[in-house]
């Protein structure tokens, strides 16, 4: 597959949006829904997600080989779709992540940022 | 697993699916998962948070919808930059700038939600109210009939000495013809029913007796085959017909051969010579066959005193103006009257133009409702000028600093008027949605007193008039806001800040509101009016219980009951079984049904009285014939005496019951059992004239038959079916049906069907109705002004409400930091609640006022339409002001609660 091949880095820097959703199906697939009340949820309310936007998003990330609809119980709706990362989803959630910790570790390093908060 | 839903979360569900279908196309593939989204969405947002919670999530979807159609569907996934980005081609520069600006604009928009909500929800309540009105009206009034030149055709009557307005006579409408040299055509016509029967089921139709002429002066010609020529208008005519396109398609499956071929009326052939298209709703817009006048001329009484349902419909020449065709056909008269005065003295002929006769009953109820668009339209005017004005108050500092920035005027003046632009865009589509719903709900409830209802659809001139209101009331509001803080005086603004600018724009809304609450009150005092008139309406004495009666007619064709002894017998035979019948308590026939229109009137006297004649007026009296069984089933009460019954036939002596008018106007306080009456006689010339006296059996409470309201005082009499009055003998009637049941009285519809089957299979029922429908549908005229007049007076208040909930909140927003300053310095919330009280008090109050005293002055004008209530009824008018006054606490409530919750600390930190 075309996809298989693309580098990792290709995708980067990846936009807040699509970062969310690849977060947010990281530890579990979710339906559509269920992305985006995860999202609200880890986001305080910061990023909400309306229909239209999040599946014109997975649209996307589906054909770049990002996510993939799973066969796996479709729940009490037979309507849902459910999303799981694909391998290279994974890397590029995994890579997005690696580079914005830099960047924090750089904000760190010049005291914009309080040390470890954790 | 399906579960109920509460009714909220179905609406919004409803809302939600038809926003979806505002997504770009580019998402339609996942519209299905879209909607599943929602439905979660909304359930959760309803669990969690209620109301708001779904208002937010509805909110939130409409904010999607516009994001995936500004920037495509969903995001794109890296941020790096491409090639493909950076493009920006020179002619796209334009429309970035609109772009930008309407970026701008729905930003300013979303960032005052209420304030940009309540001026949609303005502009589609107005909008949508007045498009739906103008719709209906538009259809059914002000579009010309199909006829061309409609407004040369007359309808023409004799009207006698009493004012009375009576059919033609045979004899003086010949003489019209010959004599008369304002009319470049003249027919004649008569409304009557035929049985269809030869096809799959037998059907009882509208037909008409016309002469060749009626067509000619309707102007409209066959759209297969022929209209009646003068040959036919003569007794040699042959048996032929002309049936509507509707009959044609509905029951003969449009067949092209149908032409000229026989169909079965009344049990006899019929040619069918030429099929009329949709167009042609002369006589009425039921009419389905047209007969020849020719084949009926012979039966027409020759007498001039005669008026046996001929009309006439007449084509003015082009030349002959309204008032000299009057006087023309006043001279025919007068000669007529000279020549025949027996049967002609102080007989005049009545010209109305067609379209007056089609529209007249309906008239002031339109121009009630017009008027109560118009009011709605001030309000609506009134609040999106004082919300616009709120608005632009309050971007007072922030334009001036895009002034001293450097923006120009023009740049600011455009930005403004978009704003509004895209108000007025968002308000207008929801309205005109909401105006052609409107207006689908009310064709299907399909009130008949509007004429030509069935034609009414929501069209593209509407929908100009609607866009032009639409654009015009943006530009309006928009640009008049704009000029006034566009020029600002830069220096003062900035130095004093929001807060303190913009006094007499305040001073301006509060009049606006006031006029806003006067108009309400004037809407509401005449909704109280309407539904006070309905509700004595309502309680109208009618003289018979509807409860459970149901009644219908069946038209029995003269071919088949030739003679008189087999329609009684028909009838008789039909009684006992009706009555016969499980479920039934009581039945029976009549020849009039109460509230169903139509009925037979005469002279009436005692005996020993003058007889009638054009010196020597008698009463007036309604007859008609039937069987006790048909009273009683009705419930009509009996006061004293008895009704008819086995023991009085044709050959025993003539009896009658009448009503308690009769007997008082005739009798006095005198017992009328076992006087003798008579309605009618025999011999026409008055020394010839034999009256036909009946003996009075039985005297029954007086029966509401025309209408609940406006009952002209005749009196009734009643007689027995096997004791006929000549009259009938000459043309049977159609009886009616009535039967009371012991239970529901629909159910018993198909028994009563198969009861007249049983007897005779080619007989129709029709008109099957309850009493209790008769009833709704003569109030059905007061119940529509009642209704559409509270809808609007609902409208009125809502709007006034948010206006003056609008203007307190905007003031308490602005004394904020005073309202800090007085609780620092000991107020009580109580004390500063009463602030805002003062100034809800002092709107209201004033508009309060404006409002009674406008309506007291204008509640004259709908006194023709009101039943049992005077316009200044103290009661309404009472009513209306604690309706305002509640609804003015309401309004006042939550901006008098923010106000009293002002922390000063916050208060006096903020600025």
């Amino acid at each position: 597959m075309a996809e298989r091949d693309r580098d990792v880095s290709s995708f980067l820097p990846l936009t807040p949006a699509v970062f969310h959703i690849l977060l947010a199906i990281a530890d579990e697939d979710r339906h559509g829904y269920g992305i985006a009340q995860e999202v609200t949820t880890r986001t305080e309310g910061r990023v909400r997600l309306g229909p239209g936007t999040l599946y014109g998003t997975l649209v996307r990330m589906e054909e770049s080989g990002l996510v993939s609809e799973t066969d796996r119980e479709r729940g009490a709706d037979p309507r849902r779709r459910y999303y799981t990362l694909t391998p290279l989803g994974r890397s590029v959630a995994k890579a997005e992540a690696e580079r914005l910790s830099q960047l924090v570790d750089l904000a760190r390093d010049k005291a914009l940022l309080a040390r470890a908060r954790r | 697993v399906t579960r109920e839903r509460p009714v909220p979360v179905r609406l919004a569900r409803r809302l939600a699916h038809g926003v979806v279908r505002g997504y770009p196309s580019a998402l339609n593939g996942t519209t299905p998962d879209t909607l599943t989204f929602l439905d979660d969405a909304l359930d959760d947002a309803w669990r969690t948070s209620g109301a708001t919670g779904l208002l937010r999530s509805l909110t939130d979807l409409v904010r999607d919808v516009i994001a995936t159609r500004w920037r495509g569907p969903g995001y794109p996934l890296t941020s790096r930059p491409s090639p493909a980005a950076n493009r920006n081609p020179r002619g796209s520069r334009f429309m970035d700038l609109i772009r930008r600006d309407l970026r701008q604009a729905l930003r300013r928009l979303a960032s005052t939600p209420s304030l940009s909500i309540a001026a949609i929800l303005t502009l589609a309540l107005t909008i949508g109210a007045t498009t739906a009105v103008f719709t209906v009206v538009d259809q059914s009034m002000l579009r010309p009939l199909p006829y061309p030149d409609a407004e040369r055709m007359m309808v023409l009557m004799e009207r006698n000495g009493r004012g009375q307005v009576m059919s033609v006579a045979w004899p003086n409408y010949q003489d019209w013809m010959a004599q008369n040299s304002s009319f470049a055509e003249l027919g004649l016509y008569r409304n009557m029913a035929v049985n269809l029967t030869g096809i799959d089921r037998a059907e009882r139709l509208s037909a008409a007796l016309v002469s060749a002429s009626v067509f000619t002066t309707t102007g409209i010609a066959a759209a297969r085959g022929r209209t009646f020529a003068a040959a036919d208008d003569v007794p040699t005519t042959g048996r032929i017909a002309i049936i509507s396109e509707r009959l044609w398609r509905t029951r003969f499956g449009a067949r092209e051969d149908l032409l000229n071929s026989d169909i079965t009326l009344n049990g006899l052939q019929y040619t069918v010579v030429g099929i009329m298209p949709p167009g042609m709703r002369y006589p009425s817009r039921q009419t389905d066959v047209w007969l020849p006048l020719g084949q009926f001329v012979s039966t027409f009484p020759t007498d001039r005193g005669n008026h046996p349902g001929l009309y006439a419909v007449g084509r003015l020449k082009e030349t002959v103006s309204l008032d000299r065709a009057r006087q023309d056909m006043d001279a025919i008269a007068k000669r007529l009257s000279e020549q025949y005065p027996q049967s002609n003295t102080n007989v005049t002929v009545t010209i109305t133009p067609y379209l007056e006769s089609v529209f007249s009953f309906i008239r002031p109820a339109y121009q009630l409702l017009l008027g109560a668009v118009a009011l709605l339209l001030c309000i609506g005017c009134a609040n999106l000028a004082s919300l616009l004005l709120a608005q632009g108050e309050s971007r007072y500092r922030e334009i001036a600093v895009r002034a001293a920035l450097g923006a120009g005027r023009a740049q600011i003046v455009r930005q403004l008027v978009l704003e509004s632009m895209l108000l007025a865009f968002a308000g207008g589509a929801i309205g005109i949605v909401g105006a052609a719903w409107a207006v689908r709900v009310f064709v299907a409830s399909s009130p008949s007193v509007v004429p030509r209802i069935d034609l009414v659809g929501l069209d593209g001139r509407v929908l100009v008039v609607a866009i032009g209101m639409t654009l015009l009331s943006a530009l309006l509001f928009g640009l008049a806001p704009a000029f006034r803080t566009s020029a600002v005086h830069l220096q003062s603004a900035l130095a004093t800040g929001t807060r303190s600018v913009g006094a007499s724009l305040t001073r301006v809304r509060g009049v606006l509101v006031i006029a806003e609450v006067a108009l309400a009150v004037l809407l509401l005092v005449g909704a109280g009016l309407f539904t006070r008139s309905f509700a004595r309406l309502s309680a109208v004495e009618l003289g018979f219980d509807p409860g459970q009666a149901l009644t219908m007619r069946l038209l029995i064709p003269d071919a088949k009951y030739p003679t008189r002894d087999a329609w009684v017998n028909f009838h008789r035979d039909l009684i006992a079984r009706l009555a016969a019948t499980p479920g039934v308590a009581a039945a029976g026939i009549s020849s009039a049904v109460p509230l169903a229109g139509g009925a037979s009137e005469s002279f009436v006297m005692r005996e020993g009285d003058p007889l009638p004649s054009p010196q020597h007026q008698t009463a007036m009296c309604m007859f008609q014939t039937g069987s006790a069984g048909f009273y009683q089933a009705l419930g009509v009460t009996m006061l004293r005496g008895r009704w008819f019954d086995e023991r009085d036939t044709a050959t025993s002596e003539r009896i009658v019951v009448v009503d308690d008018t009769l007997a008082a106007r005739l009798f006095g306080s005198a017992d009328p059992i076992g006087q003798r009456i008579a309605f009618e006689g025999s011999g026409h010339s008055s020394d010839a004239f034999q009256p036909t006296y009946r003996t009075v059996i039985g005297v029954v409470r007086h029966v509401t038959h025309y209408g609940l309201t406006g009952e002209p005082p005749y009196l009734q009499v009643f007689t027995p079916y096997t004791q006929m009055p000549q009259y009938m003998e000459n043309r049977r009637p159609g009886m009616a049906i009535a039967v009371r049941a012991t239970g529901d009285p629909d159910a018993l519809v198909s028994t009563i069907r198969s009861v007249v089957a049983s007897l005779d299979p080619d007989i129709p029922v029709y008109s099957l109705q309850t009493m209790t429908s008769y009833v709704q549908q003569a109030s059905e005229q007061p119940r529509l002004s009642m209704m559409l007049l509270g809808a609007f007076a609902v409208l009125a208040l809502v709007l006034a409400v948010i206006g003056v909930s609008g203007v307190l909140a905007y003031a308490v927003a602005r004394r904020t930091r005073e309202i800090g300053v007085r609780m620092a310095l000991g107020a009580r919330p109580r004390e500063i609640a009463s602030l805002v009280g003062r100034q809800a008090t002092l709107l209201v109050g004033i508009g309060l006022i404006i409002g009674i005293a406008a309506a007291f002055a204008c509640s004259k004008l709908v006194e023709d339409q009101l039943f049992g209530v005077v316009p200044n009824d103290p009661w309404t008018f009472a009513g209306v002001a604690g309706v305002l006054i509640v609804a003015a606490a309401g309004a006042a409530y939550l901006p008098a609660r923010r106000a009293a919750t002002v922390d000063p600390l916050v208060a006096l930190r903020a600025e």
